[in-house]
């Protein structure tokens, strides 16, 4: 028994298949929202799935928000409490983190529909 | 003329006894414990993966349809809308195995033929899936439920391709059709 020609094409059309629907499934929906951050009376939005840190300034001075993996977190901040730093991460539209002295408010906002939350069989 | 009553005659055989090889396979199917509920090995694909060469199209979706009706009877789905599940499945599968053998002949094996037959069936049943009740979601198994359906299509194609060439049954079954 033997592997031919298409069979090889055969394997490589399913593999390419499953990776077409991984990428569909779950990189493309966990990446798929942008974050908003309000600061100073100015709006900054970036996409969720690039890799960023960015500094926007408020009051107090500088808020350091990174942007890791799908999910986007307050890493610094100049407020006496750190409430917003000990946030935890938000990658699902609706999600937000606020540091109130700083007046410095991040929101994830969904570009496609809703995500479910889990389906079970 | 009398030649090929009875050429048919035998081929019918064939059919009735594929099917029922189809309806066996589906009883031992069930009996395999399924860790997940959407791996099936397929077993029952068996039968239709061996007559591909062996009957003429309409013959050989004869076999599917006594497939679909064995496992519908066995599994007791017949009248639920998993029954569409299967016979969606097992048409979609069916058509792209004759095709691609038909179309690559010696250029492909059972093998390749099994695994672009799982990959079509399991799409369109996931197509289904998402249409008729899970909406969106229904993508989200969609990569483990291609994955392993590729990998046992060629599990089963590998065995059929032995089978063909050393079942002395299959011989003799050439030679009369």
């Amino acid at each position: 028994m033997k592997l031919r020609a298409v069979d090889y094409l055969a394997v490589l059309i399913a593999l390419l298949a499953i990776g077409g629907f991984s990428l569909y499934a779950y990189a493309g929906r966990a990446g798929a929202g942008e974050v908003v951050i309000e600061a100073s009376g100015a709006q900054w939005i970036y996409p969720l799935n690039s890799d960023r840190r960015e500094k926007v300034m408020g009051p107090l001075g500088g808020t350091i928000v990174a942007i890791k993996d799908g999910s986007a977190a307050v890493v610094d901040s100049p407020c006496p409490d750190k409430l917003c730093v000990h946030m935890p991460a938000i990658s699902k539209p609706g999600q937000w983190i606020a540091c109130l002295p700083n007046r410095v408010f991040v929101r994830v906002r969904g570009t496609s529909g809703e995500k479910i939350d889990d389906i079970s069989y | 003329m009398r030649k090929s009553t009875t050429s048919l005659t035998r081929r019918l055989d064939l059919v009735a006894l594929l099917g029922a090889l189809c309806l066996f396979l589906s009883a031992i199917e069930y009996m395999i414990p399924k860790p997940v509920p959407f791996l099936r090995v397929g077993i029952a694909n068996l039968p239709v993966l061996i007559c591909l060469d062996l009957l003429p199209v309409p013959l050989v979706l004869l076999v599917v349809l006594l497939k679909i009706l064995g496992q519908a009877l066995l599994g007791g789905t017949l009248l639920s809308y998993v029954f569409l599940f299967s016979a969606v499945g097992s048409l979609a599968s069916a058509f792209s195995m004759l095709f691609f053998r038909r179309l690559c002949g010696r250029h492909i094996s059972l093998i390749g033929v099994g695994i672009l037959g799982a990959l079509f069936s399991n799409t369109m049943q996931l197509w289904l899936a998402r249409v008729l009740i899970f909406g969106e979601g229904a993508w989200l198994i969609a990569p483990p439920f291609i994955a392993l359906g590729t990998i046992t299509a060629a599990a089963l194609g590998a065995f059929a391709e032995r089978f063909a060439s050393r079942s002395r049954w299959l011989a003799a079954a050439r030679e009369i059709t």
